[in-house]
């Protein structure tokens, strides 16, 4: 099954509305008044948790309601010129970017460096924060964005070295070192 | 007031604010015109730079990342009818179009003189509104300003454009969000799992590094590269001819841009379309709109550059957001210790008009860097995003770190990055998500003063005329707009209908 905008938004309105419920249960267990009757810890996040949850599933009826997009304004409406532009800017950027990647692969592109940067957090602890992100931005500019290693490397090498003066010696925050204690 | 301005003089012309407000503009410009990244992003991802500075130092550069990020939006606008913000949407409509003849010279050059000329008449207009607003606020007792956060939210969600619910549901989760850690009043630990890195709270640079640069560069990828258009130096030279035909248009816009950008999370967004559209009713050439009228770029410019100052009016007046920015802005203004409101222009009277004054010598700054340089940041755009964005990961994510040399605020980056793209992927505002986010706390501090006062009633809220008159305004920001709409429809139909008998579209 494609996942159409209209059922991501559904879907993710719905999360939203589990989610506001989930918090008012919880929220309910802090207490909701005080003894004296003023408002106590539970007050707020149950009535916010309730008013998400209504208007999350408000949004969920409304997206599964929509059947067809919106007609376009018609033409002379401010509303219908921003539309022309984007429309204009869509016909000249169509599934294929300038760098001709389809749509599919910049799919693909998204979730590899999603995973890198999540394998890159998990290597802190070994390599440190500055190695480790300069690792993901080498990963990154070579094996994704398909650039020239050398060119890569230096960028890589002139940021990592830029942040690490800016923030290592000059702010002195402590930066992880990790196991191997370089930067 | 003189003597005021006099202390911020003395304040923003040292040498080392000079020279930070000019790192500030200069990183706005480049912020604002590269893709991914806008004043939000920018100033949220700096921010921890500026831990080693004097706080007016700090929020002097960071409010020039602000308004440089105005200037440089614009020339993405133009050039490759990319916007780097919503803000500068209406400008690709006319700004492109004239790029696409040759004339992008002229649609940046008007820009940043109509936003000069506006940010000199708001930043006049915020000197004369902001410090009685603040001396009136001094009056408002918890019960007011509760009236008065509600009725920031209610602007924020009416204002952002799209369905009601989906902007409020976004302020509401905001909220939410907000009442992780201890609550106010009984001290209880609430939604922390254990964790003792959530006891003070979900920390809101690092959310708004996550939904902002993480969450962006994330979309980006998705979206893909587009193709730009290279400037040439000759196309960059204005005639006077434009500009004296666009001065109505620039003057138009920076009062419009400042009516609206004054009201609390309307801001510059909708401060441009409303100045467009009425730019192009009042114009005689109306059909030029949309084809490369220079009109169309002056006006929705003036008017953005307008709101975006502004917008410090309720930030400083009253410690409730102009906008997404200035949001950030204001977490700025706590990290250092300050809390803005009423109070600040009496207790940090050296600060408050050195940031002001800052104002003035920042546009002065970018109006002179603007005009010659245009075309060279221009040449900016030739920067891939495949070397940019990792950059921005590395400088979101260490900056994330930095705020408080804890990996849980870069674990936290990542969590809001995530959200934050499947945010715009499923396009829920961002703008009422971060207003929620940032009032929550004086909210429920409010809420809780409240309750006590009325023993547990909350109902004294309407005891008070001025919290009244607050919330009658703020329902009347949801129900009148319902109300007229049909009427305006009908209206226009009726016009267009006159208008095509008469041959005049």
């Amino acid at each position: 099954m494609t996942l159409t905008p209209r059922i991501a938004r559904a879907a993710f309105s719905a999360a939203l509305a589990l989610l506001g419920i989930a918090a008012a249960v919880i929220a309910s267990g802090y207490g909701v008044t005080q003894d004296n009757g003023q408002v106590g810890a539970g007050f707020l996040p149950v009535a916010l948790g309730a008013i998400m949850a209504l208007l999350a599933g408000a949004d969920v009826v409304m997206a599964l309601r929509e059947r067809e997009e919106r007609a376009p304004d018609e033409g002379g409406s401010l509303a219908a010129e921003v539309d022309a532009a984007a429309i204009d800017h869509v016909a000249e950027s169509p599934d294929v970017d300038a760098l001709g990647r389809t749509q599919r692969q910049r799919n693909r592109m998204l979730v590899i460096v999603a995973a890198m940067l999540l394998g890159a957090l998990l290597l802190v602890p070994v390599l440190g924060l500055l190695l480790s992100l300069g690792a993901l931005m080498l990963a990154v500019a070579i094996g994704v964005e398909r650039r020239p290693v050398v060119s890569s490397t230096i960028v890589t090498v002139v940021v990592v070295g830029a942040f690490h003066l800016v923030f290592g010696v000059l702010l002195r925050v402590p930066l992880p070192t990790g196991l191997i204690g370089l930067i | 007031m003189l003597e005021n301005l006099l202390l911020g003089f003395q304040t923003a012309l040292t040498v080392e604010n000079i020279l930070w407000c000019f790192v500030g503009v200069l990183l706005g410009t480049v912020i604002g015109l590269l893709p991914g990244l806008g004043s939000t992003t920018g100033v949220a991802i700096l921010l921890p730079i500026t831990f080693a500075f004097e706080p007016v130092t700090a929020l002097i550069m960071l409010a020039g990342i602000y308004y440089g990020a105005q200037y440089g939006g614009t020339i993405t606008s133009v050039l490759i009818s990319t916007p780097g913000e919503a803000a500068s949407v209406v400008t690709t409509i006319d700004g492109y179009q004239m790029a696409k003849q040759g004339r992008a010279g002229p649609a940046l050059a008007i820009s940043a003189i109509g936003s000069f000329i506006a940010a000199i008449i708001s930043l006049v207009l915020l000197i004369a509104v902001a410090p009685p607003l603040a001396t009136i606020a001094l009056e408002f007792q918890p019960v007011e300003m509760f009236a008065v956060m509600i009725l920031g939210l209610v602007i924020v969600v009416t204002f952002q454009g799209g369905a009601l619910i989906r902007g409020a549901l976004m302020a509401v989760a905001g909220l939410l969000v907000a009442t992780v850690g201890i609550a106010p009043g009984t001290g209880e630990e609430r939604f922390t799992f254990g964790n003792v890195n959530l006891l003070s709270g979900i920390p809101f640079v690092e959310v708004m590094i996550g939904v902002f640069a993480l969450g962006e560069v994330f979309y980006q990828i998705r979206l893909g590269a587009a193709e730009p258009i290279k400037a040439r130096f000759k196309d960059m030279v204005i005639k006077r001819k434009d500009i004296t035909d666009s001065m109505p248009a620039i003057l138009r816009g920076s009062g419009i841009g400042f009516a609206f950008g004054v009201l609390p999370g309307a801001g510059s967004t909708l401060a441009s379309f409303m100045s467009y559209g009425i730019e192009r009713r009042v114009s005689r050439n109306k059909a030029s709109f949309g084809k490369g009228a220079i009109q169309g770029v002056a006006s929705p410019e003036s008017a953005n550059n307008a709101a975006a100052n502004a917008n410090f009016v309720p930030t400083l007046a009253l410690g409730i957001p102009g906008g997404a920015t200035t949001a950030v802005l204001l977490g700025a203004f706590t990290i250092f210790g300050l809390q803005p409101g009423p109070l600040l222009f009496e207790s940090q009277p050296e600060l408050v008009w050195g940031l002001l004054v800052s104002f003035f010598i920042g546009n002065v700054l970018l109006l002179v860097l603007n005009l010659p340089l245009a075309p060279v940041f221009a040449q900016m755009l030739r920067i891939p995003y495949g070397y940019l964005y990792p950059i921005i990961l590395l400088t979101s994510l260490i900056g994330a770190y930095a705020v408080s040399n804890n990996m849980f605020s870069v674990w936290l980056v990542l969590v809001f990055g995530v959200l934050g793209y499947l945010m715009k992927e499923v396009d829920l505002p961002m703008a009422p998500f971060v207003l929620g986010l940032v009032l929550g706390p004086l909210f429920e501090k409010a809420l809780v003063q409240t309750s006590a006062i009325g023993q547990g009633n909350l109902g004294v809220v309407f005891e008070s005329p001025i919290a009244v008159g607050v919330l009658a305004f703020a329902a009347a920001m949801v129900v009148v707009p319902k109300l007229i709409r049909p009427l305006r429809k009908a209206f226009a139909g009726n016009r267009e209908r006159v208008g095509e008998d008469a041959g005049l579209f």
